[in-house]
């Protein structure tokens, strides 16, 4: 019956796309200037956060070696559609979804760019499905470069998982692709292109997935969701800041962005009663920027994780959210007020050889004064345990102290970079905080092309690397594997690992246990720090394993393992 | 013109390292001017590393343990010659993997270790954290007799220093400062010097 479904929309899907359906290539196009990014597609030095010489003496108007890009839609991009704030919607087992890719014009702040959106919309659509559907949706490419859909988190059949290379080949700029998801547990999953995502995420692509569990009591009351996707944008005086065509640029530390964003927009803003208890769908879809959340005038429970609810509720201070992450956070409003959403964190200023605090705003909540109708307070301020997910992790309880099955080390190559860059690196990097939280080097970074330098997931018993490393498992089978992030290298960084098609726990970092788990898709391995995770191999084919960090993933960082049917 | 921009760096880098001195010189006196203590949480369940604590040298390898704490030397000073030990730092856990505070803080759990220290009768070994700007300061607590002490700290760069005291009810050091050490990111180095640390011997800690 299903695949009666999928072949029927393949069908629908061919008839629809039709020759002429989306824009030509952006090889055909090249030239163009755009009139919303006044310098176009031209290298210039990055934006610096704060006074500091602009570039090394010996590499003053050095540029990367690859082209440079913008998006172009291949006519005026005043005549593009104004993209507008997602939907929601919601569907039903069996349904289907036509998702398109396309051109939009976006207006941030004071300032129109031409970009990315899916549907039109920005974040793409909020998909909101019951725990055990299936659904069908049909892609159309209608950007200027091949792309591919990826569904982050959801354990979904292989041949679906939207990995060009691994799963699928690309879907050129005018074709489609029919994709069945089926969506196995219950929680918050985003989707996004797997295909230079180093552009195409950053130009708008991609949108929140919500998987509602079948019970009603699965999460404790509250007075209403919000879903917040963190992001950033790397503009300057002259528009979008360019990507690098033929290769990612910005390896280093990837891409930071200087414009903070929450749903595409610079401030999310929002209005509460006084006691009100908001459940907070939380998602980075940042290349490389992890965020440190404070929401003033709020108490905080954090409930879920990437693919199931912690073991325990416990309340928080602050929510550390790397790329690809996702938290469900519950908070409470008590105090009339206006409170601010914040992100503090300490940069480095390398120049200086200091910390300095830096902290954006990134939401502004009013609490009314008006009390909520429905006051949830005891629920809140109550620390649920959750039965079945220590009832589902009970099984997998004995394996906690099995031997470690696969090592991974995390590290670093350098090709051509600039012998004075690779010099001073040498000197300016002798210590790392376990987490880089603004670009501190941004002409270096600027120059670190996925050519001239190599991100590695190194095997420790076998000396493999990258696509090289070739794990082969069972569907049923439960694997430990330990992952250390090297600082010894040329430059360490942390790293956001996700596993597609399964889920883990994370057992341990630096050797002290984990005492409150959740199943999990993606872990940020600070510089330095060693974890333990436990793979629960459960989903049949060949899957990817990588950073991120989109840069990381464009400069190798990455790997692919098999998991054979039981 | 080169000579005098040179003159001038001269001086400023004297300065600087003048203003250090005399700023470690009122610390070792006991007369720096501080905000008084903050609250110090005791480490959540035993420090992971208490019976794996490297010197400095051994640090764990990758293939051999791929763990690596960092660990850092304390070292003797004018006071006490020849005193040495080490601080072991590691994050603690937490639901997000990255342990920091609200104030993008990151949060360590130390564990000092004096190996050698010529004790004094009646006296109490005492340890503080201070930040490098030495307007923030908490104390640790005493040295057990083990000369083992644990502790936590949210700062990004700081000190630690053991002082010799009468009375472990102090509240801020008032005897002579024995040994000092300085958070790894002491290795924070400058594209024009060590920044607040002009005056620190930083291959000492490499």
């Amino acid at each position: 019956m299903r695949a009666a479904r999928y072949l029927a929309a393949m069908a629908v899907l061919t008839a629809a796309a039709g020759p002429g359906g989306a824009p030509a290539s952006g090889q055909q196009h090249e030239g163009h200037m755009m009139a919303t990014d006044s310098m176009g597609p031209v290298w210039r030095m990055p934006p610096q956060p704060i006074p500091m010489p602009m570039m090394l003496p010996g590499l003053m108007g050095a540029v990367p070696g690859v082209t440079p890009y913008l998006p172009d839609p291949g006519h005026d991009p005043a005549m593009l559609p104004e993209a507008v704030f997602r939907g929601v919607v919601e569907m039903a087992d069996g349904d289907t979804l036509r998702l398109e890719a396309g051109f939009v014009r976006r207006t941030i702040g004071m300032r129109t760019f031409t970009m990315y959106g899916f549907n039109g919309q920005y974040p793409g659509p909020l998909i909101r499905v019951p725990q055990g559907a299936e659904i069908i949706v049909l892609f159309t490419n209608h950007i200027d470069l091949p792309t591919a859909v990826h569904w982050h988190g959801v354990r979904l059949e292989n041949e679906f998982d939207g990995v060009p290379g691994v799963t699928q080949d690309p879907v050129e700029p005018g074709e489609s692709f029919v994709y069945r998801v089926y969506f196995r547990d219950a929680g918050l999953y985003w989707y996004h292109p797997h295909h230079r995502e180093d552009i195409q995420q950053d130009l708008g692509l991609y949108g929140n997935m919500l998987v509602d569990a079948s019970a009603a009591d699965y999460y404790g009351p509250a007075n209403g969701e919000d879903f917040l996707m963190f992001d950033d944008l790397l503009v300057d005086e002259g528009g979008l800041f360019p990507w690098g065509r033929e290769a990612a640029v910005q390896t280093l530390m990837g891409r930071f962005g200087n414009q903070l964003l929450v749903n595409g927009e610079p401030r999310w803003e929002a209005t509460v009663r006084r006691g009100e208890v908001r459940r907070l769908y939380l998602t980075n879809v940042a290349n490389t920027r992890t965020f440190n959340l404070v929401p003033e005038g709020a108490e905080m429970k954090l409930v879920g994780a990437d693919v199931s609810k912690f073991e325990r509720e416990s309340f928080i201070s602050n929510v550390v959210l790397a790329p690809a992450q996702r938290y469900i956070v519950d908070a409470r409003f008590d105090e009339p007020g206006t409170y601010a959403l914040l992100n503090p964190i300490q940069a480095i200023d390398h120049f200086n050889g200091r910390f300095y605090p830096q902290t954006d705003t990134l939401g502004i909540v009013t609490v009314l004064d008006e009390p909520v109708a429905e006051d949830h307070g005891d629920a809140f301020s109550t620390l649920r345990e959750h039965a079945d997910v220590i009832e589902d992790i009970d099984r997998y309880r004995p394996e906690f102290d099995r031997p470690v099955d696969h090592e991974l080390e995390l590290t670093v190559r350098v090709g051509d970079l600039p012998s004075d860059i690779v010099a001073v690196m040498a000197i300016d990097t002798l210590y790392f905080p376990p987490v880089e939280w603004t670009d501190a080097m941004p002409m270096m970074n600027f120059l670190s092309t996925s050519e001239n330098l190599t991100w590695i997931l190194r095997d420790v018993r076998t000396g493999k690397e990258n696509r090289d490393i070739d794990w082969r498992f069972a569907v049923g089978d439960v694997r430990k594997i330990r992952i250390h992030n090297q600082r010894r290298s040329f430059h360490p960084m942390q790293h956001p690992i996700h596993i597609h098609g399964q889920r883990f726990l994370v057992l341990s970092k630096d050797g002290v246990p984990s005492d409150n788990l959740a199943w999990k898709d993606t872990v940020v391995i600070p510089v330095g720090s060693t974890f333990d995770i436990l793979l629960e191999a459960s989903n049949s084919g060949r899957w990817m394993a990588h950073c991120h960090i989109a840069e990381h993933l464009e400069a190798g960082m990455s790997m692919v393992f098999t998991v054979d049917p039981g | 013109m080169k000579q005098l921009a040179g003159v001038i760096g001269a001086a400023f880098g004297f300065a600087i390292i003048l203003g250090f001195a005399i700023t470690l010189g009122s610390l070792v006196s006991g007369e720096a001017r501080a905000a008084g203590p903050s609250e110090v949480p005791a480490p959540a369940g035993p420090v992971p590393w208490a019976d794996a604590a490297s010197r400095v040298g051994t640090m764990p390898r990758a293939g051999t343990c791929l763990v690596t704490p960092e660990v850092v030397p304390l070292s003797g000073t004018q006071s006490a010659p020849g005193s040495r030990g080490s601080m072991t730092l590691t994050q603690p856990g937490s639901p997000f993997e990255i342990t920091v505070d609200d104030g993008g803080f990151q949060t360590f759990d130390l564990e000092i270790q004096v190996d050698q220290l010529r004790h004094r009768r009646g006296a109490v070994y005492v340890a503080w954290a201070a930040k490098p700007e030495l307007d923030e300061w908490v104390r640790l607590g005493t040295l057990d007799e083990e000369n083992r002490l644990t502790g936590r700290v949210a700062w990004n760069q700081f000190l630690v220093f053991v002082s010799e005291e009468a009375s472990a009810d102090v509240e801020r050091w008032q005897g002579p400062i024995m040994l000092t050490g300085l958070s790894p990111s002491g290795r924070l180095h400058t594209m024009a010097g060590h920044g607040p640390f002009e005056a620190m011997n930083c291959q000492l800690y490499f």
